[in-house]
C-alpha cells in the first residue's frame, strides 16, 4: 500500500495551507502548553526544585506519544519516514548548547515556547526574558564568525538512534516508553518523599 | 484579622482554574506534535521563528538607519554568515512555517489563559525574592539561553519534544545536556523560588 | 482509584511500545515503486540546466540515479548520489534523509546514463509537478557541456559568439578558472550573494 505521504502535499496545495497548518498547530501547541501550566515560571521551576514535576512529565508524555504514533505509523505503512524532518545532529554544538540552554532554563525558568505563552498570558518576565533572549540572538550573530568552526562540527548528518546505537528502532521505541515510564515512576517517590517540605505549590 | 478576612475575601473573586494533569496535557502535547510531523512533515518550534525575526529586525533597522533599500544588500545581516542565511535572495524571512506557528502559539496560550482566567499582567516571582531579581534574572536567562539554542539549532519544543519523538541523536544529546545544565546550576539559584 | 488509572496510563503506553517493536519486526515497509516516470514527467535539456547551476540557483535539486562507480568517475557538478533510491526502501530513506532531505517545492531533475533507461520513483515524487528529467542523460550532459568547443574557422559574428559561450560554459564545469573575460560571456550571470557561505536550510534547526 503506498503510504501516505505527510501531506507536504497539502502545503504544496498552496501558500496558504501552509499557513493555514502552520497557525493552527501553533495554536494547539500554545493552548496544551498553557493549560499544562507552562506559561507559569513557578510551575516550571518546581522540575528543578523538587516540587512539582510537570516538565518532566508533560514533556516525557508527549514524546512517547509522539513517537510511539509515529513508527507505529511507519511501520503500518501508512507515513514515509524519509519525508519527515529529521533534525541533523552536530555532537558537540549541541551538548555545549544544551549545557548552556538548561543553564539559561534554569536562570530565567523559561524556553523560548513557554516564555510565548506566558507573554500571551500578561507575565511582565517572560516579557523581559524574550527581551534578553533576543539580546541574545543579536550577540550570537555578531559572535558568529568566531563561533562558526564549532558550530559547524561534529555534524553527523541526520541519525537515528537506532542507527548510532545499532539496535533496532522496535527495541529503541520499547526502550524509550520504559524509561519515561519509570522516570514518572520516579517522580512520585520523589513526590511522597520530599513531601510537601520543599514548598510551594504542588 | 477581620480585615484580612475580608481582603481575603474580595480577591477570591477571580480564581483560576487549576491546570491539566500533566500526562493529560503531555498526552494532547503529544497529538498536537504528532498531528504535526503526519501532515506537514514538520514538527513543533519556538525559538527558530524569534531567530527570523530578530534577523529581519537587525535587516531592516539598519539599513533604514543607514537610508532605505539601496543600503540593503551591505548591512551587518547581509554580510554576516549567520543571518545571511535567512536574508538569501527575494524570499521574505517572516514568510516561513515556524513563524505562523509562533503566531498561533501566542493566539493559543492567549485563549487558554482566557479562558482558564489565567490571564493577568503580572510578574511570577518565588517567595523569597524581589520583582527586580527576578527580571534581571529573566532577562539573562534569555540572554544566555539564546546561545544554546543556536548552537544547538532548537529549544525544547524543536529539539527535545520534536527531535525527541523522531528519536534524533543529537536532540536527544541535546535533551539530556539541558537536565544536566539545568540541574548543575539550580543549587545556586534555589533562593529564588524556595 | 487513582493507582488504577495510573496503572492502566503505565499499561496503554507500555502496549503501544510493544506493538510498536513488533510491528518493526517485520522489517522496514516496502515502498511501493510502480511509476515509470521515463515517459510522463518533465525534460530539461543539458544545457539549460548548466545555466540553471552556473546562476547559483537554489530552488532545485540534481540527482544522480546511476551507481556509485559512475557517478565516482563524474557526474553533475553539485548533483547527489542516490543509485539505490528507486531500488531499496531502507537506502532510499538513509540517502532520502542524509542528503536529500528535498524541500518538495523545489524543483527536482534526475538524470541516469542516457536518460532512456526506466526511472521508478514512489508516488509522491512521481507526481511532483516539480519533476525534471535530463533529456540524454549524463551523455547529453557530457557531449553538450562537458565536450570541448572548436572556436576556429567560424566567421558567422551569431555562431561565434554561441560558441564561445559555450566554451565559457565547459570552462566553468571543468573547473578551470573562469577569468572576467570568459565570465562575461557566460550564458548567465552567476546570481549574487552578499554572502557566499552557504548554510542550507537544514541547519538552520528550529
Amino acid at each position: 500500500m503506498d503510504p501516505m505521504m505527510p501531506v507536504s502535499k497539502l502545503a504544496e496545495w498552496s501558500q496558504g495551507s501552509v499557513i493555514a497548518s502552520a497557525a493552527l498547530l501553533g495554536v494547539g501547541f500554545g493552548f496544551v502548553l498553557e493549560r499544562a501550566g507552562f506559561g507559569n515560571a513557578k510551575t516550571l521551576a518546581g522540575q528543578w526544585y523538587g516540587y512539582n514535576f510537570a516538565v518532566l512529565r508533560v514533556m516525557f508524555t508527549a514524546i512517547v506519544v509522539a513517537m510511539v504514533g509515529l513508527f507505529g505509523l511507519y511501520y503500518l505503512g501508512l507515513v514515509d519516514l524519509g519525508q519527515i524532518y529529521i533534525n541533523e545532529t552536530f555532537l558537540w554544538p549541541q551538548l555545549v548548547g544544551g549545557l548552556i540552554f538548561g543553564a539559561g532554563f534554569v536562570i530565567g525558568q523559561y524556553c523560548p515556547g513557554t516564555a510565548v505563552v506566558a507573554c500571551a498570558t500578561g507575565k511582565i518576565d517572560a516579557m523581559i526574558y524574550m527581551l534578553g533572549f533576543v539580546l541574545g540572538l543579536v550577540a550570537f550573530f555578531f559572535a558568529f564568525p568566531k563561533l562558526e568552526s564549532f558550530y559547524m562540527s561534529s555534524s553527523k548528518g541526520r541519525v537515528l538512534l537506532p542507527d548510532a546505537l545499532h539496535v533496532s528502532t522496535g527495541l529503541i521505541v520499547l526502550g524509550v516508553v520504559v524509561m519515561a515510564l519509570g522516570a514518572f515512576a520516579f517522580t512520585h517517590f520523589l513526590d511522597k518523599k520530599l513531601g510537601k517540605s520543599a514548598g510551594g505549590e504542588v | 484579622m477581620a480585615r484580612e478576612e475580608e481582603t481575603s475575601d474580595k480577591s477570591a473573586a477571580v480564581v483560576p482554574e487549576p491546570y491539566w494533569n500533566s500526562y493529560k496535557a503531555g498526552a494532547l502535547l503529544g497529538l498536537v506534535l504528532l498531528l504535526a510531523l503526519v501532515v506537514t512533515g514538520r514538527g513543533l518550534g519556538a525559538s527558530g521563528a524569534v531567530t527570523r525575526m530578530a534577523a529581519y529586525s537587525t535587516q531592516k533597522v539598519e539599513a533604514s538607519v543607514h537610508g532605505g533599500t539601496s543600503a540593503e544588500e551591505t548591512t551587518f545581516a547581509k554580510r554576516n554568515a549567520y543571518t545571511s542565511q535567512y536574508l538569501k535572495g527575494p524570499e521574505d524571512p517572516l514568510d516561513d512555517f515556524l513563524v505562523y506557528m509562533f503566531v498561533g502559539v501566542i493566539v493559543g496560550g492567549f485563549a487558554s489563559g482566557v479562558l482558564a482566567k489565567r490571564a493577568s499582567l503580572s510578574v511570577t516571582f518565588g517567595p523569597h525574592t524581589t520583582v527586580a531579581r527576578r527580571l534581571a534574572l529573566a532577562s539573562l536567562g534569555g540572554f544566555v539561553s539564546a546561545f544554546g539554542t543556536r548552537l544547538a539549532r532548537g529549544c525544547t519544543s524543536g529539539q527535545a519534544l520534536t527531535g525527541g519523538a523522531t528519536l534524533a541523536l543529537g536532540s536527544w544529546v541535546f535533551m539530556f545536556a539541558v537536565f544536566g545544565g539545568g540541574y548543575a546550576l539550580a543549587y545556586f539559584l534555589r533562593k529564588e523560588w524556595l | 482509584m487513582w493507582k488504577k488509572r495510573a496503572m492502566a496510563f503505565a499499561g496503554v503506553l507500555l502496549l503501544s511500545g510493544v506493538a510498536v517493536a513488533g510491528l518493526a519486526t517485520r522489517g522496514e515497509p516496502k515502498r511501493r515503486l510502480q511509476y515509470d516516470v521515463t515517459r510522463t514527467s518533465q525534460v530539461i535539456r543539458a544545457p539549460e540546466l548548466a545555466r540553471w547551476i552556473i546562476e547559483g540557483r537554489r530552488d532545485f535539486a540534481v540527482v544522480d540515479l546511476r551507481d556509485g562507480a559512475a557517478f565516482q568517475a563524474g557526474h553533475v557538478k553539485g548533483a547527489v548520489h542516490c543509485g539505490k533510491c528507486h531500488s531499496s526502501a531502507a537506502e532510499g530513506r538513509k540517502a532520502l534523509q542524509e542528503s536529500l532531505f528535498v524541500d518538495l517545492s523545489k524543483k527536482l531533475v534526475l538524470y541516469t546514463e542516457t536518460g532512456k533507461e526506466p526511472v521508478e520513483l514512489p508516488k509522491l515524487l512521481a507526481k511532483n509537478p516539480r519533476l525534471y528529467l535530463l533529456e540524454g542523460g549524463y551523455q547529453a550532459w557530457k557531449n553538450e557541456v562537458l565536450a570541448p568547443v572548436p572556436l576556429g574557422g567560424e566567421t558567422d559574428r551569431e555562431a561565434l559568439d554561441q560558441k564561445r559561450r559555450r566554451e565559457a560554459v565547459r570552462a566553468y564545469f571543468a573547473g578551470e578558472r573562469v577569468d572576467t573575460g570568459k565570465a562575461a560571456e557566460l550564458p548567465v550571470a552567476p546570481i549574487r550573494r552578499a554572502n557566499a557561505h552557504q548554510p542550507a536550510g537544514a541547519h538552520e534547526g528550529c
